[in-house]
This record gives structure tokens, sequence and C-alpha cells, in this order.
């Protein structure tokens, strides 16, 4: 969020006051003519301090009475156009359906038209007014606010809050007035803030041909204008009432961009993601625990991650990923569980180091098929993303860029890991996109992602994420958008290429049933924290956590007693930043015991081999469960 | 497609249709207007012949219906200034200003496309802080008071370059500086918005996740979506363009069109007036279908009629 922009603010409310009240500074008559002072230089001392124009008259005083007309017009002829514009929106938006087409089509013909020239025409047919520029401006750029305004009131009437009070009888202008211009109010404010600007620069140039304001008014155009003969000798007089319009405008523009700020929330968001996000060295307390060990004899895994721990920038570092270690080794398929919000997805995009700018994150070891990701600088991150490490994202719409065509996503890792022609790579995509099952792959390769399906959009993703020959592929909620029938088809997809071709899996997945149906290990998260793991059927049959064991209970179970009410878990994981020193499972742990809120729970081996949980109250070794 | 672009066509036709009603009123609005072509000094004998040859003792419907046969015949009127048929004029001067008008955009496009993609290329804040400001100075500057000063600055005071007029490369050059300023700023904030939204957006991750270098990304992906808005926006923002090329080609002294039209304003000349606002109308109504032409090949969701 940008700070209130002062010094513009300072400079428009100087040019309200100098509209409302021009006398103020006790300057001389704008129109007095003083024939034995013609064309004097702007001078401090001296009784015109920015200068006399061809007839005498004083330049200063010009401009500050000047400031009264650029401010009239603009102010009427926005308000016209606002008015006019807001009504047309609302009535297309609320009239029966041919009225409001028409007033619509009205409005995209007459954003056509030519403003300027049309103002020109009446001036020409007329004579020069500020009515004149009024009006037409007001009549011509009513269309963008209907526009917007129809918009808006089409979304809003898609709200169910609208139909419902219109079910419950409540008259339309009532419902306008309640619903729609509310919500309408900060998008019409945003374009009339910006419009101001614009205004001014078309009636000050209407003004400098001579079809604006008429003269002898000092409006700023006609300043400009009365200096075109002496540019060369007397500079001040088009310079300065030029500057004075500059200044405005710029003053009007940057307001409107701070406002426009402030009220669309869609500024509101992080700062978009970086390609490189910092690592820094990692105090010795984050490490963790021990890494635990994996499939017997495998003591170098494929991922090693230590300590990882991924904190909002700034002052106040609040951990959304706390202390996670995690082993992926080669040909193993892991999960990695937990609600939204859990910090499983921040881990993933972690490992490859791809966290918006937004993010700091840092880890006590963090190594992928022996490099150390710590110390790799972009251009070997790069080599890594998509060469060692395939990503397949929740939604294809999403992660595929809607005006490429599916080919060329697939195409372009090809030539950037694998070092392949154009021609090869097209031939290598057409069998990449084949081995993951879709038909026809050689006529599909120019057919754009929304002509996919969500299951057949995965797999082109998955075709991309295979082309650099990856040893691991990283799947982030790769089945959440899809239907529960094509789900089961895409995970049953990347397990058998992955095992296929010795990749290993990371999963990252809210539903238990594909993370039992995929993976050989899983991690459970909670909170930014490792919270449980171990084998799949140990941790998902035996669990040592509650909160395991709740996500479990929460599971819909084909076989169970229907007439049995699933379960749910009350209450809220914590907001992120609450400050807790015992363990964060506790406020909505069935099994909490006064010193699960007093000391967090280390990671402590369970039943299972290689199991570890984090709780005080299964723990053996200490509470019966 | 082929419907598509009928129904553009079809909505460019209501633009001029709209346009023709505008300036019709126009004429009327001022009491006779076979006044309004004739010179001032026209006895009231010639204003009764203008208004039988107009057609102005017949209902306004068959006057309305006169005027747009008139236009769809080339028929403007005749020049009161210069005392030729208004078609000729317009036809001269055309050229002109199309060659003042493109070479600008040209160079306001290569520089837009510059500074939009200088925030992702470097990644880098204070960049984007300087676009923004450079942008937004653009669209704020009066284009008839920067042209003042260049002259003065660079024709007067260092003589380096001719004050007005054409026919050399050199005489291009102030004129193209100061619209493309004008056009570049309009055109660099709407591209730097768009960048910023789509470098957020989830398959620009993507993209870096498949291991692409960030120039590969930008050039590759961002700039494509990026520039959907700044097309889009080309029709709402064409009114204002042209109330800088009016004021620059009359600053300057350029032989086109909007010369023209100063020149009609000062002798009250309304028949080429209404010439050039039809021939502008005309113009914007082509440039807006080139634009949805374009915004459909650059999007192939909008080509295949899937809402963007």
């Amino acid at each position: 969020m940008r700070r209130p922009p002062v010094l513009a603010s300072v400079v428009v409310l100087a040019f309200l006051t100098a509209s409302a009240v021009p006398g103020l500074l006790g300057l001389p008559d704008p129109n007095a003519t003083d024939l034995t002072n013609q064309l004097a230089a702007p001078s401090w001392t001296g009784d015109h301090p920015l200068g006399t124009d061809g007839l005498g008259r004083d330049v200063l005083s010009r401009i500050v009475h000047g400031a009264r007309y650029s401010c009239l017009v603009a102010a009427a002829a926005v308000g016209v156009a606002g008015a006019l514009g807001v009504a047309a929106g609302l009535a297309s938006g609320f009239a029966p359906r041919p009225v409001g087409a028409a007033v619509m089509r009205l409005a995209d013909a007459a954003l056509g038209i030519p403003i300027f020239l049309v103002a020109l025409a009446l001036a020409v047919a007329r004579g020069p007014g500020i009515g004149n520029v009024v009006a037409v401006i007001g009549a011509l750029l009513w269309a963008q606010y209907a526009r917007v305004v129809s918009a808006e009131v089409a979304k809003v009437r898609r709200l169910s809050y609208v139909d419902a009070s219109r079910v419950l009888g409540t008259s339309t202008w009532l419902v306008v007035l309640r619903h729609v211009l509310p919500n309408v109010s900060p998008t019409v404010l945003t374009l009339l803030a910006s419009q101001i600007g614009s205004v001014i620069l078309l009636e000050a140039s209407l003004s400098f041909l001579g079809a604006g304001v008429p003269p002898p008014a000092p409006a700023w155009g006609t300043l400009v204008a009365d200096g075109r003969d002496f540019i060369g000798t007397a500079w001040w007089i088009s310079a300065l009432p030029g500057a004075a319009i500059l200044l405005v405008v710029v003053g009007l523009n940057s307001l409107a961009d701070w406002l426009r700020e402030r009220l669309d929330p869609r500024t509101r968001q992080p700062a978009p993601a970086a390609p490189v996000a910092a690592a820094g060295p990692v105090p010795a307390q984050d490490l963790g625990p021990a890494p635990a060990a994996g499939p017997a004899g495998d003591r170098d895994p494929l991922l090693d991650v230590a300590g990882l721990r991924v904190t909002t920038a700034g002052d106040r570092a609040i951990p959304l990923v706390d202390g996670v270690s995690l082993q992926v080794h080669r040909g193993e398929f892991v999960g990695l569980i937990g609600e939204s919000g859990s910090g499983k997805s921040l881990t993933a995009a972690a490992i490859v180091r791809l966290l918006p700018q937004s993010l700091r994150m840092t880890a006590g070891r963090l190594r992928l098929g022996g490099s150390d990701l710590l110390a790799l600088r972009s251009a070997g991150l790069r080599r890594l993303r998509g060469g060692l490490v395939g990503f397949v994202f929740q939604e294809h719409t999403s992660s595929l860029d809607p005006t490429a065509t599916v080919g060329s996503h697939v195409v372009e890792v090809l030539t950037t890991h694998c070092g392949l022609s154009r021609v090869a790579a097209r031939r290598r995509a057409v069998e990449l996109l084949d081995r993951v099952g879709i038909p026809d792959a050689r006529r599909r390769m120019s057919s754009y992602p929304h002509q996919f399906s969500g299951g057949m959009g995965q797999r082109v993703a998955l075709a991309a994420a295979l082309a650099g020959e990856p040893e691991l592929l990283i799947a982030d909620e790769p089945t959440t958008a899809l239907d529960a029938t094509v789900q089961a088809r895409i995970i049953g997809l990347l397990a058998e290429v992955c095992a296929t071709s010795g990749l290993a899996m990371l999963l990252i997945t809210h539903d238990l049933g594909i993370a039992r149906q995929a993976c050989d290990r899983v991690l459970v998260m909670y909170a930014g924290r490792i919270v449980e793991s171990g084998r799949t059927a140990d941790v998902l049959e035996r669990p040592a956590s509650p909160y395991t064991r709740a996500l479990l209970q929460a599971l819909p179970d084909l076989s169970a007693d229907r007439d049995r009410p699933l379960g749910s878990i009350e209450g809220t994981p914590p907001a992120p930043g609450t400050v807790s020193t015992g363990c964060r499972f506790a406020p909505r742990c069935p099994l909490v015991r006064p010193v699960c809120r007093d000391r967090e729970p280390p990671l402590t081996g369970r039943a299972g081999a290689g199991q570890l949980a984090r709780c005080w109250a299964t723990d053996t070794g200490g509470w019966a469960a | 497609m082929g419907r598509y672009v009928v129904a553009r066509l079809l909505q460019g036709c209501l633009t001029l249709l709209l346009v023709s009603f505008v300036v019709f009123v126009l004429t009327r609005s001022s009491g006779n207007p076979a006044v309004l072509n004739l010179p001032a000094t026209a006895s009231n004998a010639d204003i009764e012949r203008m208004t039988r040859q107009l057609g102005l003792d017949r209902p306004l419907v068959e006057q309305y219906g006169l005027y747009l046969a008139g236009l769809a015949r080339g028929d403007f009127g005749e020049s009161i200034r210069y005392q030729v048929p208004v078609d000729e004029l317009l036809a001269a001067r055309l050229p002109a200003s199309l060659e003042l008008a493109g070479i600008a955009a040209l160079v306001a496009v290569v520089v837009a496309c510059l500074l939009g993609m200088l925030v992702p290329l470097t990644g880098r804040r204070s960049v984007g802080a300087a676009v923004n400001a450079v942008s937004l100075a653009g669209i704020s500057l009066p284009a008839f008071w920067v042209g003042l000063l260049a002259i003065d600055l660079f024709a007067l005071r260092w003589e380096m370059l001719p004050v007005s007029g054409s026919g050399t490369p050199a005489h291009l050059v102030l004129p193209v500086l100061t619209l493309t300023l004008f056009i570049a700023g309009g055109m660099t904030r709407l591209l730097a918005a768009g960048v910023s939204e789509v470098t957020a957006g989830p398959y620009v991750r993507a993209a870096h996740a498949r291991g692409l270098s960030t120039r590969r990304v930008v050039f590759g992906h961002v700039l494509r979506n990026a520039s959907l808005p700044v097309v889009g926006y080309l029709g709402a923002y064409l009114p204002l363009l042209i109330s800088s090329a009016v004021v620059v080609e009359t600053v300057f002294v350029w032989p086109g069109l909007g010369s023209l039209a100063y020149d009609a304003v000062v002798a009250r000349d309304f028949p080429v007036i209404q010439g050039v606002t039809l021939v502008g109308s005309a113009i914007v109504v082509l440039v807006n279908l080139g634009a949805d032409l374009a915004i459909a090949w650059l999007d192939p969701r909008i080509r295949d009629g899937v809402a963007g």
C-alpha cells in the first residue's frame, strides 16, 4: 500500500482554493491591460512576479484566476457525465432486457465518438462557450460510467441477497439504493477521479484552439495560446500557465491512482511472486529433529530438507512454515497432508525457492539430488526447476498460459532443459502428450488450454512437468479441482508414470483418501509444523497424533455406519502469528492436558517403524493414550 | 470469427450514424443551417438559394435522409474559406495526419513495451516507481504546451530543428516526440498495470517452476497477456489521443486534418469541421475494429467466443 500523496493533495488543494477565491492573494485585475508594461520579465521584486503578457496583463493573476475555469468545466462535465451514466447504467441493469440492451449498444457506440472533434464542430456552429464544452464532454463521457455501472449491477444482481430482497417484495428502487449504489460507488468514484485530469486537459486544448472558454476569460489553454506569438522572446507567457496545468493534472492523477489502490481490493493482495526469494543463514535451534531413517539402506535421500522456515517479510516476521524437516528418497512417494493454510504448499514452493516476494525463507539444510539449493544462484535454480524437479499445480487453467498452445508449454521446457531443437522438441512433445494419455496428441498440440477439460489439462501439465526428465515430481493438490471420478484416474496416472520412470513424488493434498491410495509415507502438517510422520499404513491406521485422528474421523467412509454423524474438527486453526508456547493444536484437542498449553511437544518415536508424532498425550514415554 | 467481425462492423456503423446525427443536430440547433454553409458576407438571396439547395424547406426526417445520402456520396459541401469541395481538402490532408500519428504510435508502442517490461525483467520496486512517475507525467502533459516549449528550446534557442512545417525527416522529430510522450504515457500505464497483474498470476509462477529464464517468461508469456488490456482500452483512449494529435498538428503547422480543423475553427468554416469530424469518427471506428481483431488474435478464448 502506497502512502497518501501529500504533495499532490497540497497542489490540488491550492488549485481548489484559487478557483474558489482567486482574490485571496490581493492580485491585480487579470484583465487590466497596462500598455506601458508589456512583456515584463518575471521578477520577484517587481510588481509582476511572473511577468506580464503582450497587453501588459499580470501573468500570475491570470493563472490564479484561470483556475476557476478549469475547475468549473471539469466539475460540471464530469458531474453531467456521471449523473447521466449512472442513471443509464442502473436503467440498463434493471429495465426490461431489450431496453437495457439498447442503452448499452448506444453507450458502446458513444464510446467511439471523437469528443474533441464534435466539440470543435459545436464551437464553429454556435461560437465558443463554456456551456458547449460542458455539454459535449458530459454528453460523450457518460458511456464509460454507464458501462461500469451496468456491469456492476449485473454482478450485484447475481448476489443472492439482492434476489432475496426482491422476492421479499422490496421495490426495485429500494434495492438500488440499498444494495447497488454502495457496491457501485467505489468504482464510479475511481472513474470520476481518473477522468477529471483528462477533462482539464481536454478543456485546455479546446481553449488553446479558441474553441473552449471564450476570451477575455483567462482560461489556462487561452493563456498558453496568448504566448504563442512570443515564444523565443517572452517564454513565461505560455510556459508558466502550461506548468500550472501540468502540476494540477499530475496532482489529480496521482490522487486518482492512490484512490484506485485504496478502493480496489485486488491491490491489497501480497506482492507478486518472484523467481528467487532470499535464503539466509539459519540459527541452530531451527534445525529440528534429526532426520528419520528412510527405507532401509538408503542414507542419501533425493530431497533433504531440515529446519525450513518461511516467514512474512518485515519487522514482525510471522512464521508460516516453522521448522519443517522432510526427506524424499529416490522412487519414493511421499504425501504432505494438511488443511488449507497449514503451510504445505508454501513448503513445496520453498523447496525450489519460488516464494512470493513478500515472504522470506531460511533453512538449515536444503539439498536436492546432491546439490545445495541454498548455495545455488538463479541460473542454477532454473536448471533445477523443471529439470530435476517437475511441478504440477492445482488447476491447468492456472498453470498454463491461456494465450499459448498446450504444445508450446511442453516444447519450451524441452528446448530450455534438454537442449533440443524446436523440431525435435515438437516430436518429443507429441510423444509426451501421448504418454500421459491425450488422444490424438499430434493434432491437440495446437489446441489452447481452455479447449481442454480439467482432467485433460492436468495431463498436459504433467507432460510439461515430465519433459525436463525430472527425478522428483512435486504435485500440489493436483486433483482438487477435478470431479471425483477423474481424480482417481489422474492420481493413478501420476503413480503409474512415476513408478515406470523411477521418479519420486511429493504429493501435497488435504485428501487422506488420495494419500492412502498413492503414498508410501505421509507427513501431516498443522499450523506450519509437522505433527506426525511415518509409513502411510502406520499413520492412517494407528495415528498417534490427535490431529491426524481428527482428520481421519472427518473422512467419509463408505463402509461405516451411515447413521453416525460425520466427524468434524471443532474450532479453527490458529491465525498465523498467534503466539503460543504450547502445542498449536491444544485449543481444539480432545485430549488436551495442562502441559500441552505450556510446552510444545517434540516429535517422538511411536509404534510404527520410523513413525514420529508431536503429542504429549499419546507419548507412551510420558502419558498413556 | 466471421460473425464477430460482422457484429463489430455493424457496431461501427452505428457509431458513424450517431456521429452524423449529432452533427446534423448541431447544424439545425443554430438557427438557419444555410448560414453555416455561407461566408458572413452572404446576401439574403444567397441564403435563400442555399436553403433550397440543402432542402431545408422539407420535413426534418427527409432532410436527415438527404444529408446522409450526401455524406454517402462524399458530399460534405464546399469550404467557406478555401472555396473548394471539402472532400478534396480531406483527401489532401489525410496522408500527412496518418504519417504523423502512425509514426508516433509506432514509437510509442516500442517505448511502452520497453518501459513496461523493465519492471518484471529487473524485479526492482524502484524501477517500478520510476516507470510509474514517467508515465504519469506523460499522460498529464498538455501536448500544446510541450510543443511550444520544444519549439522554443530546440528550434529557436538551439536551432537544431525546424520550427514547423513538413517535408524532411527533421520536420518530423518534434511533432512525433510531442505526440509520442502522450501516447506512450498512457500505454505504459496500462501495460505496467497488466504486467503486475499477470506476473502475480499462477501461470507465470508455473512457468518459473518449469525453470524458464526470466526473459523467456516475460517475452513468452507476460507480454502477450499484459498487452490485452492495452489493446482493449485503446477504444476508450482514442478520443483523448485525437485531441493531442489536433493540437500537435496546430502547434507545428503540420499539414494534416488537425491543423485543417484549427483553420476551420478560426475561419468558422462549418463544412470543413463537419468533414473532419466524420472522417475522424470513421478512423476511430476502423481503429477500434482493428483493436478488436487484434484482441481476438492475441487471445484464443475470445476467438472461441469464451469469455476471457
